[in-house]
């Protein structure tokens, strides 16, 4: 586990963002559609060029390619190997863990538990629910022991009540493995119930600073009134 | 709309009379000891010999020449499709005299001698022949197939860590199993029935490169009539068969593929 450092990071969209996520954080970026939110999880990931530096912990990874980055990244549409099995999916995250096959399999059994999915294991992606799905990706990212965790929006396609069951059971996981975390939403109240801080992004910037979430003083009018104006 | 019946009766009575030519050609106790005759038999084993090579090299070099052409970009690619697609559109007598003075000893007859392939009047021949006919076929419907997939696969798979490689071969390619199926059957089915490009390269020599539209050649021209409509009904079978598979697969395939029947 470790911090995100992002500094003078800049491309088509993104302008001069700079940015620290500190170990073991998770951060809510909250904006409009069309801010950058994507954008920069996308950079971080290594998906799109940028300028200026990321850094994890003491390296910095601007030059490595996305799968040497050990950043675990939960798409908006999850991405689930349709022809896998949810146990075989979490396989495939584990493949070049520096560990043996013994090892894998306690550390598989782990994570099935952790994300409640032991007795879905055998099944395909297509004969999941939505939370269910949901809860097969986060398991394939964390499985991949990754550095940082980022995620687009993940609980976006579920109903209200799933959603809740997720965001606290994503919390309980996300603070047991102490895992840094970007998370990106448009929903106010989700932020404020997830993150450890929070910020605002618009046009390309981060035009808000990070603010502390919990016992601060943002009320639920503040954000809105900045995210419309 | 009713007038649209008539060219479609007539086609299908067409079909029908050709096979009713073929099965009226022999009596089924001729068509039988034609059957189980030893240059039936020969030509039937090389076939499937020579074909089945043929596919798995087409497959060998058409699935990542395909990979490379849905994937990346460059100045004059559709210049290199078209040249790719060549050998679909070239008459097979064609593509075999090619082949024949590529392999011959002005060019590269003697390197393959020295590496110990032996291909021009051999059954390596007909494999070559078979493999230039078939490729473009894999190279074609799997192109489509990659460039169908959603890129966003590949980049769920490096977020956990894994190679380009690895992508490759645990996601990309088991993603489209039924395409890559799809077009290996199509090509199967071109590679069987090869027989301008197999005669310029392998030649026509009785069991030794006698596959089974050869012999079907050799045994009208020498007016042996019941060898060559059993080699006929068995080429016919076997096509039947690759079709209702490729059928079949198209009906389970989770993406209702694509696949370009025209060369076929």
């Amino acid at each position: 586990m470790c911090r995100i450092g992002l500094h003078h990071v800049s491309n088509r969209v993104l302008k001069d963002i700079n940015l620290e996520i500190k170990n073991r954080e998770l951060m809510v970026m909250i904006g409009p559609s069309g801010a950058g939110k994507s954008t920069l999880l996308n950079v971080i990931a290594g998906f799109l060029p940028c300028t200026g530096k990321i850094s994890m912990g003491k390296r910095c990874v601007n030059t490595l390619p996305p799968h040497q980055r050990r950043v675990g990244y939960v798409l908006q549409d999850l991405y689930l190997f349709p022809h896998l099995t949810v146990e075989k999916n979490i396989s495939l995250a584990m493949k070049n863990l520096p560990c043996s096959e013994t090892e894998k399999k306690q550390k598989r059994a782990t994570v099935l538990q952790c994300f409640q999915l032991e007795k879905l294991a055998a099944r395909k992606p297509d004969k999941l629910s939505g939370g269910e799905k949901q809860r097969a990706a986060m398991a394939r990212s964390i499985a991949a022991e990754p550095s940082v965790l980022l995620l687009d929006e993940p609980f976006s396609h579920l109903d209200c009540t799933t959603a809740d069951h997720m965001r606290t059971a994503f919390r309980r996981i996300q603070q047991n493995l102490g895992i840094t975390t970007l998370f990106v939403t448009h929903d106010l109240s989700e932020a404020k119930a997830l993150a450890d801080r929070i910020v605002l992004m618009k046009k390309g910037k981060i035009c808000l600073l990070p603010l502390e979430s919990r016992g601060s003083a943002i009320t639920d009018f503040e954000i809105p009134e900045r995210l419309t104006a | 709309m009713r007038l649209f019946y008539i060219p479609f009766i007539c086609f299908v009575l067409l079909v029908a009379g050709v096979l009713f030519a073929l099965a009226t050609r022999t009596t089924p106790g001729d068509m039988v000891t034609a059957l189980l005759s030893p240059e039936t038999l020969f030509a039937l084993r090389l076939s499937l010999v020579v074909s089945l090579t043929a596919v798995a090299l087409s497959l060998i070099i058409g699935l990542p020449t395909a990979y490379l052409l849905a994937r990346s970009r460059f100045p004059g690619k559709f210049l290199i499709e078209i040249f790719l697609d060549l050998p679909l559109v070239m008459t097979p007598l064609v593509a075999g005299m090619g082949l024949l003075f590529l392999f011959g000893p002005e060019l590269l007859g003697d390197v393959a001698v020295s590496a110990g392939l032996d291909i021009l009047f051999s059954p390596s021949g007909a494999v070559a022949a078979q493999t230039f006919i078939a490729t473009p076929i894999v190279i074609r419907n799997c192109k489509t197939a990659f460039e169908e997939q959603d890129y966003h696969y590949a980049w769920a798979g490096q977020n956990i860590g894994l190679s380009p490689f690895q992508i490759f071969v645990y996601i990309t390619l088991p993603m489209i199993g039924h395409e890559i199926t799809s077009s290996a059957i199509l090509a199967w089915t071109r590679a069987m029935g090869e027989f301008g490009a197999t005669l310029m390269v392998a030649g026509a020599t009785r069991f030794k490169t006698e596959t089974l539209p050869v012999a079907v050649y050799l045994n009208i021209t020498s007016g042996e009539t019941g060898i060559a409509v059993a080699c006929s009904w068995l080429l016919i079978l076997m096509g039947f068969c690759l079709l209702l598979l490729l059928k079949a697969l198209q009906k389970d395939s989770p993406r209702k593929n694509n696949l370009n029947l025209q060369e076929f």
